[in-house]
């Protein structure tokens, strides 16, 4: 049986945590009703949901959440599933840096140790390594990506589709950065794919110029999260 | 004509050719190819596959095109103060490579312009080169590299100048026209792109039979009369050192014909030295051999052989 540690229904704010104090809600307005095995929250206006646990946040102007009572009495509580909307911005935190994904909407159900979040609307992903250095930012119209605080900085793997853009900062340069376009990107560990009508250009501190319109890449990162090489195929029906 | 034909094919490829690859100043480039494959490693070097009708690999500030139907090879991105280079390139097929002045100047001029200097002045001169094998291997740095022919080639050197001389303290302007065409069936040699005329064939060897033709047309202003020059020679090797030396060395089995200028006749022998001046205009022929057979004489030797 799940504790409901905490509900608070105040005119101004709507808070909620479990005993353990691990997931933390917010909003501006909300409610919450029993579900099988747990709570269903629907929640308004700047509403937050923090995992200390599972080292994430979840932030939009609307969620409705799903929370279920963790495998340990008494310990954290579970964000099963969450259909967000307004301005969704979810961050994932891992001890190799961080992943901030945001979009209009977006939908998260836990998956193994970790969870997946559908978004759509301009969507959008950001990587901070450890030392706190943006290394990767994409963009497309939607993303599945499979979040872990066990994996590197946080996403285990995401497909994005588009158009797609990719920032990287290339490996030995201060501020040189590569800026791929295309139809569709993968993000597996450390290896990105991108096709169709693949573009590459480099930042005006890069030595790098531009590939155009190649059928395929994939880039390889380095555990700084920095680009560190990247093939391209073209044609032959590759 | 072939090699205006030519030329025309190179620059409609790079004008109108796909692009898969240009450097931050648009001086290198990679173009018009069908299926392509290659990556960048962490040093920047750029690697690739090509296959094209046919496939283009430019270093503009070189005025330097190679083109071929299937060519593997990596290149340097230029960056702010270094211009970017061919590493290597290993092309096969029907390979065509052009160094062409105006190219060159062009692509200096954007540069330039870019970079907010003063443009440089067109000139009078225009200077083609072409060489068309069926493989071409280039091993290179920033600053020199190595062109390795190892199958029969035809290299055609066409240029075009103004010479301004000086007679009684009057300046007299001649347009020179000279064409150089060598055959062989295998080669290592240089080039320098800066250098005018025959100089851009900066060192080499090459393997044969060999077999060479120079022509030098200098018109003097009316009513003067064209200086025409022609120079034929075959030989087993032709090694040429137009940087330190300016000589072209023709060796075994040589062969050497000439019309008007400074050799008029023909001669056989082992080796025959072919001294240039500054404008690379044969100032001195030295044959050797035994027997040689000879029925003129070089205008400065003197004395029949």
């Amino acid at each position: 049986m799940m504790l409901l540690a905490s509900l608070v229904l105040a005119q101004s704010v709507f808070t909620y945590s479990d005993t353990s104090r691990d997931l933390r809600i917010q909003a501006k307005d909300g409610q919450g009703t029993m579900v099988e095995s747990g709570y269903r929250f629907e929640l308004r206006g700047s509403v937050s949901i923090d995992s200390k646990k599972e080292q994430f946040s979840l932030r939009a102007g609307k969620i409705v959440a799903d929370v279920v009572s963790g495998p340990i009495a008494g310990g954290p509580n579970q964000l099963k599933a969450a259909t967000a909307s307004l301005g969704v911005r979810f961050e994932q935190v891992s001890p190799t840096g961080s992943s901030v994904l945001t979009g209009s909407s977006a939908t998260y159900t836990v998956q193994g140790v970790g969870g997946k979040l559908d978004a759509k609307g301009t969507v959008r992903i950001v990587n901070t390594n450890i030392v706190k250095k943006e290394t990767l930012i994409a963009s497309g119209s939607a993303i599945t990506a499979l979040l872990d605080k066990n994996s590197k900085r946080g996403l285990k793997s995401a497909t994005l589709s588009g158009p797609v853009k990719i920032e990287l900062d290339q490996a030995g340069g201060q501020t040189s950065r590569i800026v791929f376009t295309g139809r569709t990107l993968t993000l597996d560990g450390n290896t990105i794919r991108l096709s169709g009508n693949v573009k590459a250009t480099g930042s005006s501190a890069s030595r790098f110029g531009n590939l155009g319109n190649v059928d395929s890449v994939t880039v390889m990162l380095n555990d700084k999260g920095e680009m560190s090489s990247f093939k391209f195929r073209s044609g032959g029906g590759h | 004509m072939k090699l205006l034909a030519s030329l025309a094919v190179l620059l409609a490829l790079s004008q109108g050719g796909r692009v898969l690859f240009e450097d931050k100043d648009g001086q290198i480039r990679l173009s018009n190819y069908t299926t392509a494959e290659g990556g960048v490693e962490e040093n920047g070097e750029f690697s690739f596959q090509m296959e094209g009708k046919p496939a283009l690999v430019e270093s503009l500030l070189d005025g330097l095109g190679i083109a071929g139907p299937k060519m593997s090879g990596a290149v340097t991105p230029g960056k702010a103060k270094s211009k970017g280079f061919i590493n290597r390139l290993d092309v096969s097929g029907n390979v065509r490579l052009t160094l062409d002045s105006e190219v060159r100047f062009n692509a200096i001029n954007t540069q330039l312009k870019r970079q907010g200097k003063p443009e440089m002045a067109k000139t009078e001169s225009k200077e083609v080169m072409e060489l068309v094998t069926a493989q071409l291997n280039y091993r290179g740095g920033s600053e020199q590299g190595v062109f390795t022919v190892p199958e029969p080639f035809v290299v055609r050197s066409v240029s075009d100048d103004i010479s301004e001389t000086k007679v009684q303290g009057k300046a007299i302007r001649s347009t020179l026209h000279e064409e150089f065409v060598v055959n062989g069936r295998s080669g290592a040699f240089s080039l320098n792109p800066g250098a005018k005329g025959l100089g851009r064939l900066e060192t080499g060897e090459i393997k044969g039979p060999v077999s060479m033709e120079m022509i030098r047309t200098e018109k003097p202003p009316e009513p003067g009369k064209p200086e025409i020059t022609k120079l034929l020679g075959t030989a087993d090797s032709i090694a040429f050192d137009l940087k330190t030396s300016r000589t072209i060395t023709l060796k075994g089995n040589i062969r050497i014909e000439g019309e008007n200028g400074l050799y008029r006749g023909s001669s056989e022998g082992d080796m025959a030295v072919i001294t240039l001046d500054e404008n690379y205009k044969p100032v001195k022929i030295r044959i050797t051999g035994d027997p040689t057979k000879g029925t003129v004489q070089d205008k400065r030797g003197g004395g029949k052989r």
